[in-house]
Order: structure tokens, then C-alpha cells, then sequence
């Protein structure tokens, strides 16, 4: 072949690879986003490593005691409410089931938290008879009301994902999520009709490896520049959120992700060596075919 | 058939290329994300400075008090320069108030908020410190520090000591005022005159929930005057 023609082939075949590299590497993070970012099970599984149930039981105690120290209700009774009415599995079950209706778009805007209203009126009615004070229908009526204040202020923080914020971002996000698959599919037959084009412009099978691993290569880096710059710079971190329950679990979120996307790179090096491998094995055994000849 | 030096210069070339490539492919590929993210570049550095900062969970200290009031000055009149004191920063315990007629004798602290409210009578970070001119507001639980606030008559004596003078106050009115209802003590507040606003919720002895608030409006007596300019 004249060298004219094997330098456009060269040219026409490295601009491939640089387009087979940014597909694989879009392929990679829409892959890592579908399994993330758009699945439930993963920020579930973000809420229980980053004990966000935990911090929440603990800041919502500190709100009932405020909110308590207006109603002459002391600080011990939260003590107790706190171990039996309002419980860090409840406010976990809750939490995961608004998770849970967010990503199915069925988030409830008003969730019924009844039962936890019924619990703090029995623990105040118990409260009540202990500081002596008659139960009488005034005193009912009070602790009726201060229960459902309480249960509406339990709503104001375990209830964060039911508001209607979330309500219009899962409806947005049921009418797009399909448009991920789409764009997987898409990019996966770029790739695949670019890979083929590359494998029919040369004879040779380390030849035609050759462009395939400097696209794979591409995309390694690529996938590790952009997530290690953010990991080492504690992007994730500095997230301005004031309360630690939900600061645990919007940065465990993001890290999580960033690291994710490591693991998408490590995967794809990975790749790179065994193309490397299969490159080496072939032009090894030409050179022991050349030998016997 | 490739003579050694050609195989040689392939095996250089693919070897320099592996390594020069990927690095380009790294910086095009990186170019060609931002060119077709710049009309939504901005709004988004926007939103991430808005989004992300130092400061956050990790970095806002747990609002413990700080306690800067080290007993009586024995400065009674006279004036104040604001650069010969520590002005209280916020969550500071930097004073004491005590009630004529009630048991109201705790802490004063500077600014407001649920962990501070446990720990003695917060003044509020919309009025002023004493000896400043205007509304001082000061507000503590009903069921805690100002639990005999309704107790108060007028005429009784209220006590302020602070890090940098001692105050006497005198009751002149109590209401009872809705907790919405921001027009029953915004004009004393705001006004040009030295007036000590102490609130609390109400009624304090029944189990309920409270939508009415306790205030006692006090007119200065006697105490040195801040000089906030230079």
C-alpha cells in the first residue's frame, strides 16, 4: 500500500478511535448512572452506610424538646417518646418507602403518619397523669392537638423526599429515564459499526487491536481524570447542607458515585490489558509462524 | 517480508503512540464535554457555588455557649466606647438578668436557637444589646428560665448585668400578645427609646400548645450608653 494511503488510513482510524473512546466512555458513565443515580436500592443502601436515620432521630428529638418547652412538656418525656413512639426504625421504614415512591413516581405529598400521632396521645395521656394534671375534656382536647402538631413536625423532617419538589423531579425523571436506555443503545452501535470500520482497514489482528486499545485507553483516562480530581478534592464534602443527617447522605451520595465511576475506569483497564495481551499472544505467534517458514 | 529494523521502528511507534493518544484522546474528549455543556455552563457554576461551600455540617460548630461575663463591671452610668468591651458574639453567655417578684435569676445569651434556649434567656439578634438605645428582645421557655415571667408586676425591678455595664430596668406594661402578631411589640422594638422586651410563651401552667406569648414591656433606670461609631 502506497504511504499516502496508509497515512489517511492511520488519520481515519485514530479518529475513530477517538470517537469509539468517547462512546465507550459515555457508555461507562450512563452505565454507572443507570445503576446509581436512577436506581432506589442504591441510595437506600447510602442512607444505611451514612446512619442518616440515626442524626435525623437525634435532631427531631432536639425539635420536639423546643417545641415541647412551649407546651410545658419536659425534656424527659422526649426521652421516653424517643425510645418507644418515635424510633430510628421508624423513621428509617419512612424514609426508605418515600425513597422508594420517588423513584416509582408515586410520591404521596401528604403520608399519613397516624400512627405515630396515636403513639405520642397515649405516652402524653400517661404524662399527664403523672404530673398530676386532671384528664379532663380540655386536657384531651390539648394533647390531641400538641399530638398532631408533633406528628406535622415528625412530617416536616422525615417527610423531606415527599414534598412537592419531589414530586415534580419524579415526574421528570420517569419521562427521561428511558431516554438513557436509548442512549446506551445508540452509542453501543456507533461504537460497535467504528469498531468494525477500524477491523476492516487492516489484515492483521494486532493491527487492527492496535487503534481498539488506544480507544479503550482514551477512555480509561478519562473516566479516572475527572472522578479523581473530584474525589481528591472533596467535592462531595463541601456540599452546603447544615444538618448532619442529610449532609451524610447527599456527600455519601456524590463520593459514592465518584467512586463508582473509579470502578467503571478500573474495568476498563482492565479491558485495555487483556486487548494488550491478545495483541502480544498474536503478534507472538505470526513471529513463531515466520520462524518455521 | 519486514526487515528487523522495520518491525523494530512498528513496535517504537505503537509503544509512543499508546502512551501520546489516549493522553490526546483524554484532552479532546475533555474539550469537547465543555464546548457542548458552555450554554448550560454558567447556570450550573451558579448553582455548584451556591450548592457546594466550606461551610456545611462538618465545619458549623455545635452551638455551645461561650461565656464572656466574668461578674458585675460596677459600671452603672456614663458611656460606653464599643472598642473597650467584647461584643457579644453569638451564642456568648455575656450577662445575667434576675426579675423583681419572680425566679427569674439565669443566664443572658446572645442570639437564639434551639440548643441555646436550654441554657438560659436568649436575647434576640433583630433587637439590640442594653445601653444601645432601642428594643432589647429576650426571650427564654415558659417551662425553664421564664416560667414566673407572668408573676412580674409594674413597677418591679429588673436587673441586667452584662461584661460591660449594669443595668436597671423598670416594668411598665404586660400583655398578652399572639405569637403572629408582630405589630403588639414591633414599635418598641424599633423605637427610639431604651426598651427591655421580655417574652416567653403562654400560658405557662397547662399542658398545651401555646399560640399566645407572655410580654413584659420594662423602661430603662439607670446604666451606661454604648457608643456604637468611632
Amino acid at each position: 500500500m502506497k504511504s499516502k494511503t496508509k497515512t489517511l488510513r492511520s488519520i481515519l482510524c485514530g479518529l475513530l478511535a477517538f470517537f469509539i473512546s468517547l462512546s465507550l466512555t459515555l457508555i461507562s458513565v450512563l452505565t454507572v448512572v443507570k445503576l446509581t443515580v436512577l436506581n432506589p436500592d442504591y441510595i437506600v443502601s447510602v442512607m444505611h452506610k451514612s446512619e442518616y436515620s440515626s442524626h435525623l432521630h437525634q435532631e427531631l428529638k432536639n425539635e420536639f424538646i423546643s417545641y415541647g418547652a412551649a407546651c410545658n412538656i419536659g425534656e424527659d418525656f422526649f426521652d421516653k417518646a424517643f425510645e418507644e413512639a418515635v424510633t430510628v426504625e421508624q423513621i428509617d421504614s419512612d424514609t426508605e418507602k418515600s425513597l422508594r415512591d420517588f423513584y416509582e413516581n408515586q410520591v404521596e405529598t401528604e403520608p399519613d403518619y397516624t400512627l405515630i400521632k396515636d403513639k405520642l396521645f397515649q405516652q402524653l395521656k400517661s404524662y399527664a397523669s403523672e404530673k398530676g394534671y386532671a384528664l379532663d375534656s380540655n386536657t384531651i382536647g390539648n394533647l390531641d392537638v400538641i399530638s398532631g402538631e408533633m406528628s406535622e413536625l415528625y412530617d416536616t423532617y422525615v417527610g423531606t423526599f415527599t414534598s412537592s419538589y419531589f414530586k415534580t423531579a419524579a415526574d421528570l425523571l420517569s419521562r427521561f429515564a428511558p431516554v438513557f436506555t436509548y442512549a446506551l443503545i445508540g452509542l453501543g452501535v456507533f461504537a460497535l459499526l467504528a469498531a468494525v470500520v477500524i477491523f476492516f482497514s487492516f489484515g492483521k489482528l494486532k493491527n487492527r487491536l492496535r487503534y481498539i486499545i488506544y480507544a479503550t485507553s482514551g477512555a480509561t483516562l478519562m473516566l479516572l481524570a475527572g472522578p479523581a480530581a473530584a474525589l481528591i478534592m472533596k467535592v462531595g464534602n463541601r456540599v452546603s447542607i447544615a444538618n448532619a443527617s442529610l449532609y451524610g447522605l447527599v456527600s455519601g451520595f456524590i463520593n459514592n458515585f465518584f467512586a463508582a465511576l473509579l470502578i467503571a475506569c478500573a474495568v476498563m483497564a482492565v479491558i485495555t490489558v487483556i486487548l494488550h495481551i491478545i495483541r502480544i499472544k498474536a503478534s507472538g505467534k505470526k513471529k513463531i509462524k515466520n520462524t518455521r517458514q | 517480508m519486514r526487515t528487523n529494523s522495520e518491525k523494530n521502528r512498528s513496535k517504537k511507534g505503537y509503544r509512543k503512540y499508546f502512551i501520546i493518544l489516549p493522553v490526546v484522546f483524554l484532552i479532546c474528549g475533555y474539550i469537547l464535554f465543555f464546548v457542548c455543556l458552555t450554554p448550560i455552563l454558567n447556570p450550573l457554576i451558579s448553582v455548584y457555588s451556591l450548592a457546594f461551600s466550606n461551610t456545611n455540617s462538618r465545619t458549623a460548630a455545635e452551638s455551645g455557649t461561650n461565656s464572656i461575663f466574668n461578674g458585675s463591671t460596677g459600671i452603672r452610668n456614663g458611656i460606653v466606647n464599643y472598642d473597650e468591651f467584647d461584643y457579644p458574639a453569638y451564642g456568648d453567655i455575656f450577662g445575667k438578668i434576675t426579675v423583681e417578684g419572680t425566679n427569674i435569676d439565669c443566664n443572658l445569651i446572645f442570639g437564639s436557637n434551639t440548643s441555646l434556649l436550654r441554657q438560659g434567656a436568649c436575647v434576640s439578634i433583630y433587637g439590640h444589646i442594653p445601653g444601645c438605645g432601642s428594643g432589647i428582645l429576650v426571650g427564654a421557655h415558659n417551662n425553664t428560665y421564664f416560667h414566673s415571667l407572668p408573676r412580674a408586676k409594674e413597677g418591679a425591678t429588673v436587673n441586667v448585668e452584662t461584661n460591660y455595664g449594669s443595668f436597671v430596668y423598670r416594668v411598665k406594661e404586660t400583655k398578652i400578645i399572639k405569637d403572629t402578631d408582630r405589630q403588639g411589640y414591633e414599635k418598641q422594638l424599633n423605637g427610639d427609646e431604651e426598651t427591655l422586651i421580655l417574652y416567653t410563651c403562654y400560658p405557662v401552667d397547662t399542658l398545651a400548645s401555646t399560640p399566645d406569648r407572655f410580654f413584659v414591656f420594662c423602661e430603662l433606670v439607670s446604666g451606661p450608653k454604648v457608643n456604637m461609631f468611632e
